[in-house]
């Protein structure tokens, strides 16, 4: 782990190890009760402008028990460069001293959030493939 | 101090099996419990069992067995000194002999010193005894070599069975005697001997006090965080004008209504949250938990504990659908209970709730200004402010005490395993109970973790 890296809430050892094979920096971070992951310099596709950023997930208590996964957060408003609007992309509330906004990209209707399958690596998976699939224009 | 031993049916079965054995010899068994060292009560939670193989004795008859050499037993005494846990050494009694013999004496005393003063840590070692009907008898040992008995071991699985000295009644009164006449002296003694958690004082959680209170519940921990208010009278027992007036505490009122009664039922009220430490570590002590609670967040909770510290839970509850464009209309109005088993599947795996409702409930208690967000962008199911009625709260606690005492009773002529789920229907008239049969999924990595859950 690289000096200064915060872990301040515990996770489940699958999903440790799919945050490190990442290859990028991230935090597990407890503001009050509320706790997030957070990927340091996530790399966004073209044409999302900008194209590094910290993408959050919020982790709810009872994650490791079982509660389901929603949505992501960036700490920097996103445009695309081609022009286009990018749609349900709101202001949320603070979180570890920063602003952040809101995507509100959910599982489709009938995708139920399966306890002891669904895990934040799945979860991060879902959201790269949303934001490729939004690249290309496809509206969530 | 008070000291338990718990286990699930399925390792229970496990037990007997094996240390019954078909050739009427005595057989043994290595139980590895992870200890919850608590000020005033220690309790083992059976972990891992490991069944020493007939063979493996160095001795076997009716009446007698000598444990393998210590060669065999060293390979597991690392294993418990790495894991901070407790060895139970059991071994069958076929013959019936209800106590620990001179024999059994010298074997514990040629193992047990040895083993405390191996393993570093302060958790207690101790013996047991099978009994050809299964039931338990156990022990542990100081590191001076004095034997102190294990006061209760219980079974949690499709029945509920505890063992231990329970008090027999002398002077019966006709108190007793009424409840006996239906249940059995065993039953009553063993329903003085127990501690019952309530979790929730309000429609379902007073009718579950009164029931638990005339059913000579030796200890009742009633545990609410809540003021009784005006909107609690139409279904709360033992509520009255003057609560609501001055804001008593739901606890409070159930406790001073307990002592009013001057019947012989310990009572010790907790005001407080689900989870926190002091309501986590006293719910931990108790031998049965009845879950009186309608939000999700707190049920899972509940659910969590009963699974870590292995205990019986049953959880109860209502709904309620009106017709929206008819007010005062029903639609659906049931009563409901479950019985939870720390190794099967838990109230997540059985959909009674949905895993997004869950996390929902999370961000409402812990993330109220995001819970509002999201509430603004229409992404949560929106909460039913109807509230339930007396008929329907007495019946989920009617299901849910007469279920505890079938299961420790046994009176049903079916399977106690169909009765996982209950369900009445006072709109569509149906009565169905069934079973859930699967693991323990969203909750399988917190049984039997004990204190250690907490970290999990």
């Amino acid at each position: 782990m690289a000096d200064g890296l915060r872990r301040e809430f515990l996770l489940p050892e699958e999903d440790i190890q799919f945050l490190n094979g990442l290859g990028i920096e991230w935090e597990a971070i407890q503001d009050g009760n509320t706790r997030g992951v957070i990927l340091c310099g996530f790399q966004m596709p073209q044409p999302f402008q900008p194209r590094k950023l910290n993408l959050k997930i919020k982790v709810p208590q009872d994650y490791t028990s079982g509660a389901a996964l929603d949505m992501f957060f960036t700490d920097e408003h996103v445009t695309r460069s081609d022009g286009k609007s990018i749609e349900r992309l709101t202001e949320s509330n603070h979180f570890d001293n920063r602003k952040w906004w809101q995507w509100s990209r959910h599982y489709p209707k009938n995708t139920k959030w399966r306890p002891g399958i669904n895990t934040l690596g799945t979860h991060i998976s879902y959201i790269q493939h949303i934001l490729n699939e939004e690249a290309r224009g496809k509206i969530w | 101090m008070v000291i338990k031993l718990r286990m699930t049916g399925k390792q229970h079965t496990t037990i007997k099996s094996h240390v019954l054995a078909p050739d009427g010899k005595e057989a043994g068994a290595l139980l590895l419990c992870e200890p919850v060292l608590h000020e005033e009560t220690t309790i083992l939670l059976i972990k891992e069992i490991i069944n020493i193989p007939y063979s493996a004795c160095a001795s076997r008859t009716p009446v007698c067995l000598l444990w393998p050499t210590e060669d065999y037993l060293m390979p597991q005494y690392e294993h418990l000194e790495k894991e901070c846990l407790s060895l139970i050494m059991l071994h069958s009694h076929p013959n019936g002999f209800n106590g620990f013999s001179n024999t059994d004496n010298e074997n514990d005393l040629k193992i047990l010193p040895r083993l405390t003063s191996c393993i570093e840590g302060k958790q207690p070692h101790g013996s047991a005894i099978m009994l050809p009907d299964g039931s338990i008898i156990a022990r542990i040992m100081s590191e001076s070599g004095e034997f102190t008995s294990i006061d209760m071991v219980s079974v949690v699985g499709d029945d509920i069975r505890y063992f231990g000295d329970f008090p027999n009644f002398e002077n019966n009164t006709d108190f007793i005697k009424k409840t006996e006449q239906v249940y059995g002296s065993g039953t009553t003694s063993i329903m003085r001997g127990l501690k019952a958690g309530v979790v929730g004082c309000s429609g379902t959680g007073s009718p579950t006090v009164e029931l638990l209170l005339r059913y000579h519940i030796g200890h009742l921990v009633p545990i609410d965080f809540d003021k009784i208010e005006e909107g609690n009278l139409n279904r709360m027992l033992m509520s009255r004008v003057e609560d609501a007036d001055n804001g008593t505490l739901k606890v409070d009122r159930c406790a001073q209504w307990i002592e009013e009664t001057r019947l012989p039922t310990k009572v010790t009220p907790i005001n407080g949250l689900i989870p926190c430490e002091i309501t986590t570590d006293t719910l931990a002590e108790c031998d049965v938990l009845f879950g009186c609670v309608d939000n999700v967040a707190a049920r899972h909770a509940l659910n969590k504990i009963a699974c870590a510290y292995l205990i019986p839970y049953f959880d109860l509850g209502v709904a309620i659908k009106e017709d929206r464009s008819l007010p005062g209309s029903l639609r659906q109005a049931v009563a409901r209970c479950h019985y939870l088993q720390p190794d099967q599947s838990c109230l997540l795996d059985r959909e009674a709730f949905s895993a997004e409702r869950l996390r929902d409930e999370n961000f409402r208690r812990d993330d109220p200004e995001f819970y509002k967000i999201l509430k603004e962008l229409g992404y949560t199911g929106e909460r039913s402010d109807i509230q339930a009625v007396m008929t329907l709260t007495m019946e989920a606690a009617v299901m849910a005490m007469d279920d505890f005492m079938a299961r420790l009773n046994g009176y049903r002529v079916v399977s106690n395993k169909e009765f996982d789920e209950q369900e009445r229907s006072f709109t569509h008239g149906y009565y169905e109970h069934n079973a859930h049969s699967s693991e323990n999924i969203a909750l399988g990595i917190f049984l039997a973790t004990g204190d250690k859950h907490k970290r999990l």
